[in-house]
């Protein structure tokens, strides 16, 4: 076994040690900032700005399918005046294009 | 009749009985000590059973473990060949996204290696030569397969009262470390809530494994196979394409290493090299080791939290000893008992996985200081 006259005094070697710890994982600290800035695949600033836009595509897409629904808007609305209420009191009735992504509205559209 | 007696004699002759001394009787005792509180108090069951059954195999005289199946695991031990596999599977186990979401938890990590370096100051002093005391001083990492590693390099005449030392704190973690943190810090410091992590990208989490490897292997390559296992590990956990061989890294390979990896160190534990004055100042040591490293953490979490402006939760600095994720989970329990509603468990990850590369790169430096490679 080698070793040097620095690993036989306890007190230095603690610091050299001590030292070379914090420095090695300052550089991997460094490492991590750096990669954080140049991640090619981080979302730019703007980014959000953009994702709305397409967002918004689904709802016009959406607005025919309502028009050249009325058979369907109709019979709704017979249905809940049926049970006793008013006309008056249906605010809206929207097809669920909003929760495509969910189970429920998968399979009412395997329906049609 | 007399043929009866001798083969009854020959029986009795070969036996274990003839060679039985007090040494064994005390270290079975010990193994069946171990045994009760793996079984009953649930201390590191996992870990601490086999090591018991270990310490009670290699006190069995005449057992014949020169050869066969026990003499490969006493190798697979001697011969770093299981703490690179741990590693592995820890390193599919590992999240590294707190870390990267809060890279200054790094210094947590580095600082709570203060207490390995106490105690090989501390053992040196004692008497004990550079090479065992830097292997006794990396109790302090509360690592056990950075331990086994350095021990089996430097001083593989105290691996098994180190392997026990190590592996037994590392099952007292959530006994050692409440009082220190609560003694260093103030309850408005242990109540404070931190700020969400922010997320961390795909991109990252394989370039951080990749990165560190390479810079690290290049600067400390005694510690590549561990090191590198453990990045190879998290790749597999990473990557998104390697499910079978994380899951198997994760999950059937680490259990089989540690069952062999356990029996292994209780291997070590027989009475003639275990029953000596430098199994109790080991044990003594890694107390002092791991209280330092613990309070070492918390000090430089206080420093944190002062220079922030009160964000930093001291408390996660105690995890930067590298029993992962045990001492992360008791700054959790410290911490919401302190403040119900405060989640510390992300946060403390942080600092215990840099505090896993922290003590590798300890052993590592002081494998090339004391020229072992």
């Amino acid at each position: 076994m080698g070793g040097n006259e620095s690993a036989m005094n306890p007190w230095l070697f603690m610091a050299i040690n001590m030292t070379v710890v914090f420095a090695v994982l300052a550089v991997l600290g460094a490492i991590m900032v750096i990669t954080h800035k140049i991640d090619p695949t981080k979302k730019k600033p703007n980014e959000p700005a953009k994702s709305v836009a397409p967002a918004a595509a689904p709802v016009t897409a959406a607005a025919p399918v309502v028009a050249n629904d009325e058979p369907v808007v109709a019979a709704i609305t017979g249905a809940i005046v049926a049970m006793g209420y008013s006309s008056d009191q249906i605010a809206s009735i929207r097809p669920a294009t909003t929760s495509r992504n969910w189970t429920l509205d998968g399979r009412l559209s395997g329906r049609y | 009749m007399d043929a009866f007696i001798v083969a009854v004699s020959s029986v009795w002759t070969d036996s274990g009985f003839i060679n039985f001394n007090w040494g064994n009787g005390v270290m079975i005792l010990v193994g069946l000590l171990l045994l009760y509180m793996a079984f009953a108090k649930e201390f590191e069951p996992l870990l601490l059973s086999p090591i018991a059954f270990g310490c009670i195999l290699a006190n069995i005289p005449r057992n014949g473990f020169e050869e066969g199946v026990m003499a490969l695991i006493s190798a697979g031990v001697a011969n770093e060949i299981f703490p690179p596999l741990i590693f592995l599977g820890v390193g599919a186990m590992t999240d590294f996204g707190p870390l990267i979401a809060n890279p200054k938890t790094l210094f947590l990590g580095a600082a709570a290696q203060i207490g390995v370096f106490v105690a090989l100051a501390g053992a040196m002093v004692i008497g004990f030569t550079a090479p065992q005391a830097a292997a006794i001083g990396i109790i302090g990492g509360a690592d056990g397969p950075t331990s086994i590693y350095l021990a089996a390099k430097l001083a593989p005449e105290l691996l098994g009262a180190i392997a026990v030392a190590a592996y037994s704190y590392m099952s007292l973690v959530p006994l050692i470390q409440p009082p220190v943190m609560k003694l260093l810090t103030t309850q408005k410091e242990r109540a404070v809530v931190m700020e969400q992590l922010r997320e961390v990208s795909h991109f990252e989490k394989i370039a951080f494994p990749i990165l560190s490897t390479i810079f690290i292997s290049l600067l400390l390559p005694s510690i590549t196979s561990l090191l590198g296992m453990l990045m190879l590990g998290n790749l597999f956990r990473e990557s998104g394409v390697t499910e079978r061989l994380s899951d198997t890294s994760q999950n059937a390979l680490i259990n089989i290493v540690t069952i062999f990896l356990a029996t292994g160190t209780g291997l070590t534990m027989n009475a003639e090299h275990f029953l000596t004055i430098d199994t109790i100042k080991i044990i003594i040591l890694g107390l002092v080791a791991f209280i330092c490293g613990t309070a070492g953490g918390v000090l430089f979490g206080k420093l944190m939290y002062m220079m922030d402006g009160g964000k930093t939760n001291p408390l996660i600095g105690s995890a930067g000893v590298s029993a992962v994720p045990m001492a992360a989970r008791v700054s959790q329990v410290v911490g919401a008992k302190a403040n119900p509603a405060n989640f510390l468990l992300m946060h403390a990850m942080g600092p215990n996985v840099a505090g896993v590369i922290g003590t590798a790169v300890a052993a590592g430096t002081m494998l090339a200081m004391l020229g072992a490679h």
